[in-house]
């Protein structure tokens, strides 16, 4: 038998008061993130904010200064980034802030183009994609999917307080909401780009956030049957986390084997969305272990009802 | 039959049928450029079913492109913004079927949006040409029968022509075998055809119109008439008019002949082919109309008045219009001076209807559909004149073009990693766990094969975050089995027997694994019922995945451990 982690008796349940500190500032920091997406003044991609994106390669040589002063002299919030692994040089990313209206992102496109061939005459930029999304679409988008993110929250706590008890239910929903605002709040002080994929991401690691906790919840109704014994329900707790402590570890293994291989062979499109994964594989395993678990114990020492 | 036997039998049959539905999908992943390109070419009607059964890959994956229009409501009248989103569905339909795309998409959004989707399609200047221009429905006469034939035969000749330069073309290459294994389906195909134009020529050997060599056309003396087969059209005074129909498979190879410039000089320069904007079922065949018209444009759609569709005294469907000043003018003197010949209407150079004119009409002109026409089929005509009376004009809201180099990169690194990625997985958990570990990686596979397969079945659009669904699915699948093995592990450290252990190992770890399934079923059913587009594509392969996943990682390896009834040890 090959193990990574013996048999171990660490106590996740005892030191909650580091834990929830910890999470505390991750969730501060997941709130301001949120707050900034709202107000817009986070780095939003054009699938949501809207706006006008451009990918293309230059036939000869130009420093991403010259493009940068081009397209800046009239877009001045344009962002433009270089694609580095792309299989032709002197690729670019042009991307301009969102329009005000629907028909401002064609004209704001033409007006990129006839730019971009007057200042480099010559010099032909082939465009290999090309994205107009006016403001109204990403806002769709964007109540669709807080919809369905909360239509399936509530789902699942129904679900956990049918199979478990209300208790589990709600820490089950307040563990999946810290973890994506956590690891929403560490993509925002990075400086990665909220898009579709990234929120692709963030679903991803709700689903796996829950299996972890679910797989907690399960070890403790279990335990809890075996040693029913008054007043030892935190060490029972305990007991039960480390039992699928090695388990935790060698799921969150293969998760980040597979998204770690994304985020450095998948490309520049993928990274964004392997790195919010990276982090949804090792907050979602911290916040089973030290989160799930010791929450519903802080509740039963409060108002002591035994855990069914 | 025991339950076990019964299960073994449900897995053989879902690996059966996953093999059936994923069959075409595999053929085209595994074709190369050069390949599909052949088949493109000798079999168009296999390549389109090849794609159609085929798991579909989003924009994002294989490039294309998506626009989103606005009608411009406000620079219409009231009255003409009723069905103005029809009306403009109808043109970007009838031109976008002109560009050869599997599976273009048109779709209405709101009040006045149209979504158009172009799958594999990366031309976005041609594209948005095509579907930003202003509709131009046009009437133009047909020229004579007999000019048609003469026509035909000059067409055949060229062909002739091309086809021998072409083959010697061909025979200076090595690849003699592939020319006569064609050569062998296509004189097969001919054989077939001619059957057919003989059937149809006796029933009407009486018309005085109809074709003396009909008969004898052979596909090496006639390649291109030989592919079209004749049919009569009766007017008023039961003279027939000759017309030519081509079956869909045949239409692209005509289309590609015609387009030929040795062919095209062929054409008179006061002439043009035209094709049916749409296809009918005659003789169990799909075909289209192949019509010769005269160059010059005899009317202008822009004149139409009053379009609507009613029913004539015989309860038939109808459509009505009416003229006035020039119009009524005009189309007096058009309609007066050819009476009893068809008349062509062509939207974009596409034939919508081709009625014959029956009298001299100056304010009110009515068209009678044909014998087997719907009232669907005279609202379609409606909205293609109102569309020519009254375009509507649209703007882009909305484009992404994915270019085909950025979607291929975006696809190769995809996949390539997410292989990679998968191929660790697996050699983690067969170190880790052993025997056991190769075990669930069946299991995974399993998983994997089937999702691709349900999703080939359901005709599913994978796209990037369908491929995040995908690794999802790999760590929920990996996550039973190691609930399952460290169950047993632990079974057996309590000193139980390996049959107990394992069985004790499957039996307790089930409820966690039920549990943490529903949960996801649970977050994709919202995802799927609320989410909008490429979440929507994420929730799909989510939820299949999950589900196979149920059955591959607990009951399919549950199986292969069944296998053997007794275990002196385990390696896991």
């Amino acid at each position: 038998m090959f193990s990574i982690i013996g048999k171990t008796n660490i106590d996740f349940v005892g030191s909650r008061k580091i834990s929830f500190v910890i999470s505390a500032l991750l969730v501060a920091l997941g709130i301001v993130a949120v707050v900034s997406i709202w107000t817009g003044k986070a780095n939003l991609g054009i699938d949501f904010a809207g706006g006008v994106m451009v990918t293309g390669y230059f036939n000869q040589p130009v420093s991403i200064e010259d493009v940068r002063g081009a397209v800046n002299s009239e877009f001045t919030d344009a962002q433009i980034t270089e694609l580095k692994d792309f299989e032709k040089p002197n690729a670019f990313i042009i991307k301009t802030a969102r329009p005000e209206t629907e028909a401002e992102g064609k004209v704001n496109f033409d007006r990129l183009n006839e730019i971009i061939s007057e200042r480099f005459a010559g010099n032909n930029f082939t465009h290999v994609s090309e994205h107009i999304i006016g403001p109204a679409v990403g806002e769709t988008l964007r109540k669709d999917t807080q919809k369905a993110v909360m239509l399936s929250l509530i789902g699942i706590l129904i679900y956990i307080w049918i199979r478990f008890d209300f208790r589990s239910g709600i820490a089950a929903t307040i563990t999946t909401f810290h973890d994506v605002l956590a690891v929403l709040g560490i993509v925002y002080i990075l400086g990665w780009e909220f898009n579709l994929l990234v929120v692709s991401a963030l679903l991803t690691l709700a689903g796996y956030t829950l299996t972890n906790t679910v797989v907690v919840y399960d070890r403790v109704r279990e335990n809890l049957k075996r040693y029913r014994t008054k007043g030892e329900f935190a060490k029972t707790v305990n007991t039960s986390v480390n039992d699928v402590l090695s388990r935790s570890i060698n799921t969150s293994l293969t998760v980040l084997l597979v998204v770690g291989t994304l985020y450095f062979l998948g490309g520049e499109v993928l990274k964004g969305f392997a790195f919010a994964l990276i982090l949804g594989a090792i907050i979602g395993t911290f916040s089973s272990l030290f989160i799930a678990s010791p929450l519903v114990v802080e509740w039963e020492n409060r108002r002591p009802k035994r855990f069914k | 039959m025991n339950l076990k036997n019964w299960r073994v039998w449900l897995t053989i049959i879902m690996i059966v049928v996953a093999v059936i539905a994923f069959w075409d999908t595999f053929k085209i992943w595994t074709m190369t450029p050069e390949e599909k390109a052949t088949l493109e070419e000798s079999d168009p009607g296999e390549m389109v079913k090849l794609e159609q059964s085929a798991i579909r890959l989003g924009l994002d994956l294989q490039g294309g492109i998506h626009v989103v229009l606005r009608v411009k409501m406000e620079e219409l009248e009231p009255a003409a913004r009723e069905d103005a989103v029809d009306r403009a569905i109808q043109i970007i339909r009838n031109r976008v079927d002109g560009l050869g795309v599997t599976e273009p998409q048109i779709q209405k959004q709101g009040n006045d949006r149209i979504i158009v989707d172009l799958p594999g399609y990366t031309d976005a200047n041609r594209a948005e040409e095509l579907i930003g221009q202003t509709a131009l429905l046009e009437f133009k006469l047909m020229e004579t029968p007999e000019n048609a034939n003469l026509v035909l035969a000059r067409i055949d000749s060229a062909v002739i022509k091309y086809l021998d330069a072409e083959k010697t073309k061909k025979e200076g290459k090595p690849a003699e075998s592939d020319t006569t294994a064609k050569k062998e389906t296509n004189e097969k195909d001919s054989t077939d055809i001619l059957s057919e134009l003989m059937g149809q020529s006796d029933a009407d050997s009486a018309d005085p119109f109809a074709f003396d060599e009909t008969v004898n056309l052979n596909e090496n003396e006639n390649p291109f008439t030989s592919r079209l087969d004749p049919i009569m059209f009766n007017n008023r005074t039961g003279a027939n008019w000759p017309g030519f129909q081509v079956s869909k498979t045949e239409k692209p190879l005509l289309e590609r002949w015609l387009n030929l410039p040795e062919v095209q000089q062929q054409i008179p320069i006061d002439a043009q082919f035209a094709w049916s904007t749409r296809s009918v079922v005659s003789n169990q065949r799909e075909v289209y109309q192949l019509y010769l018209l005269k160059r010059k444009v005899q009317f202008l759609g822009k004149f139409l008045e009053g379009i609507g569709t009613s029913t004539d005294q015989y309860g038939a469907p109808v459509v009505n219009f009416s003229l006035s000043g020039d119009g009524a003018a005009l189309f007096g003197q058009l309609t007066g001076s050819n009476i009893d010949k068809p008349l062509a209407i062509t939207l974009d150079e596409k034939v919508e209807s081709a009625p014959f004119i029956n009298s001299k009409i100056r304010n009110n002109g009515q068209i009678t559909m044909g014998g087997s026409a719907t009232f669907e089929d005279a609202r379609n005509l409606e909205i293609v004149l109102k569309a020519g009376a009254l375009p509507a004009p649209v703007e882009i809201i909305e484009k992404n073009v994915v270019g085909a180099t950025l979607g291929a990169d975006s696809i190769r690194k995809g996949f390539i990693s997410s292989l990679i990625g998968l191929a660790l997985v697996l050699v983690f958990i067969a170190i880790y766990y052993r025997i056991s570990g190769i075990i669930a990686d069946v299991g995974l596979i399993f998983n994997i094969f089937f999702l691709l397969a349900v999703l080939a079945g359901l005709g599913a659009t994978l796209t990037m975050p369908g491929i995040a669904g995908i690794i999802l699915t790999i760590g929920i699948s990996v996550d039973s089995n190691i609930l399952i093995f460290e169950r047993i592990r632990e079974e057996l450290r309590t000193g139980k027997s390996v049959r107990a252990a394992i069985d004790a190992g499957y039996d307790r770890a089930f409820i966690t694994i039920f549990d943490s399934h529903v949960t996801t079923l649970i977050t994709a059913g919202a995802l799927f019922l609320l989410g909008s587009g490429p979440v929507k594509g994420f929730a799909v392969t989510l939820f299949w995945g999950v589900t196979i996943s149920l059955y591959t990682a607990y009951v399919i390896t549950k199986q292969i451990f069944d296998i053997r009834k007794a275990y002196k040890t385990l390696s896991i």
